[in-house]
């Protein structure tokens, strides 16, 4: 048959860990098939395994049959499979940035893929202008002369999407392609790769953990959970009737709840007049400007918006890490000033977990770390209590950061900004780099801690799905400025401003919608 | 700032740098005891009176900070002084000793650079390799060029007669280069293993580009890229191995006048060559910057 068939593909990485355990799926020129499942089943792995990218090391074992048009590549040397990739399979990954020479201008990226694919000399040029078109992007010898670092992550997801096609493939294998994306950004980018499939007949691979995404885009959906495909079918037969428990799981996970309605409470933490800034050479670059909100104590606001927005300066700044320059933040006639007093009062979960932990230390010693610095009794006691608040298992506290998976690493985090007993906890996307099962967990962990300890939670995020889960309140952002504010579902179902329609649109549309199509795209695209 | 007042603020640091070194290098040599002519004294008969008499005539008999005026003044007018030993202008003598120190310098460094390059990209590419890379490395951290000197004179000139001891350049460059090959071959290997799993190199293999136009083209810049810091352990090692060599194989370079100066406490040799070596040193280091800026886009 034409397209690709995988049967029975087990892959054994050095360790040896079994990370694919019998994968069989089948992907026909022209469709779309998604490959679901949580972090670390496997499916990235499987992705790198078809394409034979996997590094070569003592131990790995690949077995199993990937026929690609009728050819086992699993079969082919080095130099034939050469010719395979880029002419006959084209990959996108995750990271766009992360996917482009760092030292390469765009169009030296281009003319090299296209040469690599055995372009004439003569017709480079022309190829790549068609290329650049073909995936959205203008076609200007500023563009052509940008570092990889110049474009947008959108912009540069596009490349990397040109340079996957530069061979004319007639299979796409894209591992979360949309992930490290802006919601907006994802929307388009996902259209996209749905126009070329339709556009040039090829078949795609979507790899990804996120299950609305993938469901609103395959004709056909695989689950996989530890190495092997535990569901598989049409979106709506999966989303529907989920046979399988983990499947199941992951359609609950993605069903988040609702945060009940706002209610009038004293404010507790104020943001007045809100104006930050920062030095770039001679020329100032405001990054906020008259930023207003109020907190009240057990109430969680919601902050959205896309990448430089500001919400993360903002997020600084009510921690004390970055002074504005000007306007006041203040907690109970307190502000920030004195890091270590504000400290006390005020606690920030940062972005990425695995980031925010030193990676030489263990989960006690991060733990330890706020006694040390505020020179505070009874660090067994707090952290024994905290750990249970959070549920985290004390089993865990001897593991470094890398030992922990993400979802215990964020635990610790939050457990961590929690043994001072602050009165604001300030989260920056905390659930951003998680995947859903792990999303609803720390999401009904953080509605409850606000709820327990009467805390006043800031969540910043750029998903409004993830925001309306614990936040009666929101305030959206744009460019530094407040665009718009209000109960959180209320300005979701009537937004009045573009850029929150924008962001509202590039939601996945609700999991009973898509049961009614076999195919449906997203709302805007 | 614009781009000519930040290469001017640039280049006035350097120079400043400069009058630092100069000033620091003029008062240590007059405060350590013994002068020129207490050194002519112990090689031969002169009473008390001529030597006085030569003080005053080499401008020996006042104070450091006069000595430091009146040299000054010279060097900005471009007269670097009189050897107080020989007699003969120093700029003379420095600009016929450079030649042998900068060929010595850059053969030493073209074989560093290419044995570093090389053996870095084999133990990649030959994982076997990397346990010679390691030895190269401890070996050039160790081993006192001095030592390798002397042990490359007992070997080529004295066992298997090649060469004469003094006066050839070959050997030296290549222990020189031997140094520095060992110094940076470890940190470039261990660079390019790294940049062989980032993901923009499964990238392009997901393209189907060569192996060949992966390792020059993209695995090598971006790790020199990464290396290129350590070019200041490698001019250091490049300054002191040169003077090393030169000394022992007899090459009439900067070295061995900065030596002979020194021991016959000839101020103005020295400091004449320590000027034209901190020069070097402050190029070297700038040229590196401009080379981060020229192949790293994200440092403009």
């Amino acid at each position: 048959m034409s397209g690709l068939l995988v049967r029975d593909l087990r892959v054994t990485l050095p360790g040896p860990v079994e990370a694919v355990r019998g994968l069989s799926l089948a992907v026909p020129p022209g469709s779309v098939v998604g490959l679901v499942g949580a972090s670390g089943c496997g499916k990235s792995v499987s992705l790198l395994a078809i394409a034979r990218l996997l590094p070569k090391r003592r131990g790995l074992v690949v077995s199993g049959e990937v026929l690609l048009d009728g050819r086992d590549l699993l079969a082919l040397d080095e130099v034939a499979m050469r010719g395979v990739r880029g002419r006959r399979i084209g990959v996108v990954f995750q990271d766009p940035a992360a996917a482009l020479d760092p030292l390469m201008t765009i169009g030296a990226q281009l003319d090299e893929a296209l040469a690599a694919n055995g372009a004439a000399p003569a017709g480079i040029a022309g190829r790549a202008q068609a290329l650049l078109e073909e995936v959205g992007l203008q076609d200007t010898p500023r563009l052509r002369a940008a570092w990889p670092h110049e474009l947008s992550g959108g912009q540069q997801q596009r490349v990397v999407i040109a340079l996957a096609l530069a061979g004319d493939p007639s299979l796409l294998l894209a591992d979360e392609p949309t992930t490290a994306l802006d919601p907006t950004v994802q929307a388009q980018v996902l259209r996209l790769l749905r126009d070329l499939v339709a556009r040039r007949g090829m078949g795609l691979l979507l790899v990804s953990h996120d299950l609305p995404l993938v469901a609103g885009q395959a004709s056909e959906v695989l689950v996989m959970h530890r190495g092997t495909v535990v569901d598989a079918g049409p979106p709506r037969a999966v989303l529907g009737t989920p046979r399988h428990p983990v499947s199941r799981a992951m359609v609950e996970a993605a069903q988040l709840a609702r945060a009940p309605a706002p209610r009038a409470a004293p404010a507790r933490l104020r943001v007045q007049a809100l104006r930050i800034a920062y030095r770039r050479g001679t020329h100032v670059v405001n990054a906020v400007q008259g930023v207003e909100f109020e907190i009240a104590a057990g109430e969680a606001l919601g902050l959205v918006g896309e990448s430089g927005s500001g919400k993360s300066s903002i997020a600084r700044a009510v921690a004390g890490l970055v002074a504005p320059l000007s306007g006041s933040i203040d907690l109970d006639g307190a502000r920030p000033g004195d890091p270590r007093a504000w400290a006390r009062r005020c606690q920030l979960v940062a972005q990425d977990p695995l980031g925010a932990l030193n990676p030489r230390h263990t989960a006690r010693r991060a733990l330890e770390e706020p006694f040390r610095i505020h020179r505070l009794p009874d660090a067994e006691a707090r952290i024994a209590a905290v750990l249970a608040e959070v549920g985290l298992d004390a089993a865990l506290l001897g593991r470094y950061p890398t030992q922990l998976s993400g979802g215990q690493r964020q635990r610790l985090c939050i457990a961590r900004a929690l043994l001072l007993d602050p009165a604001v906890l300030v989260c920056d996307e905390p659930v951003t780099a998680l995947d859903a099962a792990l999303r609803r967990q720390v999401l009904e962990l953080l509605a409850a801690l606000c709820a327990q300890r009467g805390l006043a939670l800031l969540m910043i995020s750029h998903d409004f799905a993830a925001v309306r889960a614990i936040c009666p309140r929101v305030v959206v952002l744009d460019a530094g400025v407040v665009i718009e504010s209000g109960p959180a579902e209320e300005v979701m179902r009537a937004p009045r401003h573009a850029r929150t329609a924008a962001l509202v649109a590039a939601l996945p549309p609700p999991l009973a919608a898509l049961g009614n199509r076999r195919c449906t795209t997203h709302p805007s695209a | 700032m614009s781009r000519a007042g930040r290469i001017g603020g640039v280049a006035l640091r350097q120079v400043l740098l400069l009058l630092g070194i100069t000033v620091a290098v003029f008062v240590l040599l007059r405060v350590v005891p013994g002068d020129a002519v207490d050194v002519m004294a112990s090689e031969g008969d002169i009473t008390v009176a001529q030597e006085d008499l030569l003080r005053r005539m080499l401008g020996l008999d006042i104070g450091w900070p006069g000595q430091l005026l009146a040299w000054g003044s010279d060097a900005l007018m471009g007269d670097l002084g009189t050897s107080l030993r020989y007699g003969q202008p120093v700029s003379d003598m420095v600009w016929a000793a450079l030649p042998v120190t900068l060929g010595l310098a850059a053969a030493g460094l073209a074989i560093g650079l290419a044995l570093g390059v090389a053996l870095a990209l084999l133990a990649m590419l030959r994982p076997g390799l990397a346990a010679l890379v390691d030895a190269l490395n401890v070996w050039s951290i160790v081993m006192p060029t001095f030592c390798v000197g002397l042990a490359g004179i007992l070997v080529f000139s004295v066992w298997l007669g090649w060469l004469p001891s003094l006066g050839h350049g070959l050997v030296p460059a290549a222990i020189i280069g031997l140094d520095i090959g060992g110094q940076i071959a470890k940190p470039l290997m261990e660079d390019l293993r790294e940049t062989a799993e980032a993901r923009f190199v499964t990238a392009l293999r997901s393209r189907g580009v060569r192996r060949g136009a992966l390792v020059w083209r993209h695995l090598l810049p971006n790790s020199l890229t990464a290396v290129l810091p350590l070019a200041g352990l490698i001019v250091a090692g490049l300054v002191g191995g040169t003077l090393t060599m030169e000394v022992l194989f007899g090459l009439p370079g900067l070295g061995a006048l900065l030596l002979d100066a020194i021991l016959g406490r000839d101020y103005p040799v020295v400091q004449a060559a320590i000027l034209v070596l901190s020069a070097a040193v402050i190029a070297a280091n700038l040229a590196t910057e401009a080379m981060q800026r020229a192949l790293d886009p994200r440092v403009r």
